[in-house]
């Protein structure tokens, strides 16, 4: 019985941790947005700025890349690539292009993803995935009853991808994943 | 046994992790199914797939391997059924078990040079043997008489965001998985690709060898708005050793959201001593397809009507026996396909 309880618990866990990852607020324009404030004590606005701009020039150019940065912002632009079937066995099935920006100040700044665009992808002649066009659509809009199931499952997607960012974001400007560890090197002639 | 359940519920999580995080293996494919209604009740247009008259018949079954491990990468993939054995590839007429629509090899040296050998689609053209990259279902002139595959070797060079080459030897016939031995790789094949501005491409493509003749083709497509598009296809093949036989033609595509519109002109040469399609020399057929395209997740739903008028007679008329000469300038047919792509 404890093992049953203990199963649910952690399914009904789970599951509810996924539906508030995978949801994205609206501003005041109608548009979808990932947004955060976040505290970052002891550390100045200059020193901020350099370390979001710094992100944003190291990270995968696929993911992020940057745009524009002043003594206050950070802008880039980037794309998630939307694969449904999380399994080994999956395929790209479109891409959301999304503009970020970020707002620094003394010890706080926050960030935003917004104005996703959803490019479709289709297998080519030589059995490749490849942008199906070149206009995107916003993720806004509705793409009517027939598609709605896949339209939710791509917002689900981005919604994750975006937090995703987000917490690699705020680590990096956190340093708090900046060096990577390497093994020590074996001293075979002392033991 | 609640710590084996939740470190087995770990172990499960982080191997899901490690799969993710690795290459992975993509599966895709599709599969598609027609109606077809022939209005002068017989198998009259002949140009490719979609042949069975007042019959709900089958296309086929496509699935394509793709795994990139770094800068290597292969492509495998199968059909099953009409469509995907013996109306488009070698030996598909049951003699064997050919099913292979594209099995290559790519190595991308740099981000913007990679080499390519195996057997391929063709580059030539803008309709493919897939339903799911057709917006018609039923194909054009031009498509069925032009090459499907070429196998041979190739190199791929980006040279700037506008502008790519592509050049490789080939097998010496289309649409065969062996060169015949005393030929070997004699077909000679070259591309430029353009993309002038955004939503606009064009490819300058030409194949040509001693025995499986020369083939200059444009294929060019410009997404004015996120709904309308426009396409074209214009093609000129000369047979081995004689420009007098072959066919030229040229097909405008035109799609508004849902509903698109094909408009094909075909011409088989002055000398011509192959049919091209029901097409004899110094003949010409106009064929006009409206088609829709309505989605459904993966499902596309494909209604489509179809007109072709012959320069001659080069359809028959109901109740003329196929043996029979043409005995009508025209033919028309209504298809229902169902397209699904996973």
């Amino acid at each position: 019985m404890k093992i049953i309880v203990t199963v649910l618990l952690f399914v009904t866990c789970w599951n509810t941790t996924y539906a508030q990852d995978a949801a994205l607020a609206k501003d005041e324009r109608g548009k979808y947005i990932y947004y955060e404030v976040v505290e970052a004590k002891g550390v100045a606005r200059a020193t901020l700025v350099q370390r979001a701009s710094d992100f944003l020039k190291t990270v995968n150019k696929k993911l992020v890349s940057f745009e524009n940065a002043s003594d206050t912002a950070v802008a880039g632009k980037g794309t998630f690539m939307i694969v449904l079937n999380k399994s080994v066995l999956a395929h790209p099935s479109g891409a959301v292009h999304y503009r970020f920006t970020a707002e620094l100040r003394d010890e706080k700044y926050r960030f935003w993803l917004t104005d996703f665009g959803f490019i479709p992808f289709a297998r080519d002649r030589y059995g490749n995935f490849v942008p199906a066009t070149t206009f995107s659509t916003p993720l806004e809009k509705s793409p009517g009853k027939l598609g709605a199931s896949e339209w939710k499952k791509y917002l689900e997607s981005t919604a994750t991808q975006a937090k995703s960012f987000g917490d690699q974001f705020k680590a990096y400007l956190q340093k708090a994943e900046t060096r990577k560890t390497e093994p020590a090197a074996v001293n075979k002639t002392r033991w | 046994m609640i710590k084996k359940v939740t470190m087995m519920a770990a172990m499960a999580a982080a191997t899901v992790s490690f799969a993710k995080a690795q290459d992975t293996l993509q599966i895709s494919g599709s599969v598609d199914t027609y109606f077809k209604y022939d209005f002068e009740k017989g198998a009259n247009i002949q140009t490719s797939f979609a042949s069975d008259h007042n019959s709900v018949s089958l296309g086929m079954l496509d699935l394509a391997l793709k795994k990139s491990t770094g800068k290597a990468s292969f492509v495998g993939e199968l059909s099953f059924g009409p469509r995907g054995q013996l109306q488009s590839i070698p030996g598909g007429d049951g003699s064997g078990s050919f099913h292979i629509q594209n099995l290559y090899t790519t190595y991308a040296f740099t981000d913007k040079f990679s080499m390519t050998a195996g057997y391929m689609g063709t580059f030539i053209g803008y309709e493919v043997i897939s339903p799911v990259a057709n917006y018609n279902y039923s194909t054009s002139y031009l498509f069925t008489n032009g090459p499907f595959q070429n196998a041979g070797i190739k190199a791929n060079a980006t040279l700037s965001d506008k502008i790519g080459v592509m050049v490789g030897l080939f097998n010496s016939e289309w649409n065969a998985y062996s060169a015949t031995p005393t030929l070997g790789l004699n077909n000679f094949g070259a591309q430029i690709s353009l993309a002038p501005i955004k939503g606009w491409n064009a490819y300058l493509n030409m194949i040509t060898g001693s025995t499986a003749g020369t083939e200059f083709d444009l294929t060019t497509a410009y997404q004015i708005t996120d709904k309308f598009k426009l396409g074209l296809n214009v093609a000129d093949y000369s047979a081995a050793g004689d420009s007098d036989e072959g066919f030229t033609g040229g097909a405008l595509y035109a799609s508004y959201g849902a509903i698109g519109v094909r408009a094909e002109s075909f011409k088989s040469k002055a000398v011509s001593s192959v049919v091209y399609s029901g097409v004899v020399a110094d003949e010409s057929v106009f064929a006009l397809t409206v088609s829709g395209n309505i989605k459904a997740g993966g499902l596309t739903v494909i209604p489509e009507i179809r007109f072709d008028n012959g320069s001659t007679n080069m359809f028959r008329k109901s109740g003329t026996l196929p043996t029979a000469a043409p005995d009508s300038k025209s033919a028309s047919q209504f298809a229902l396909a169902l397209v699904y792509a996973f």
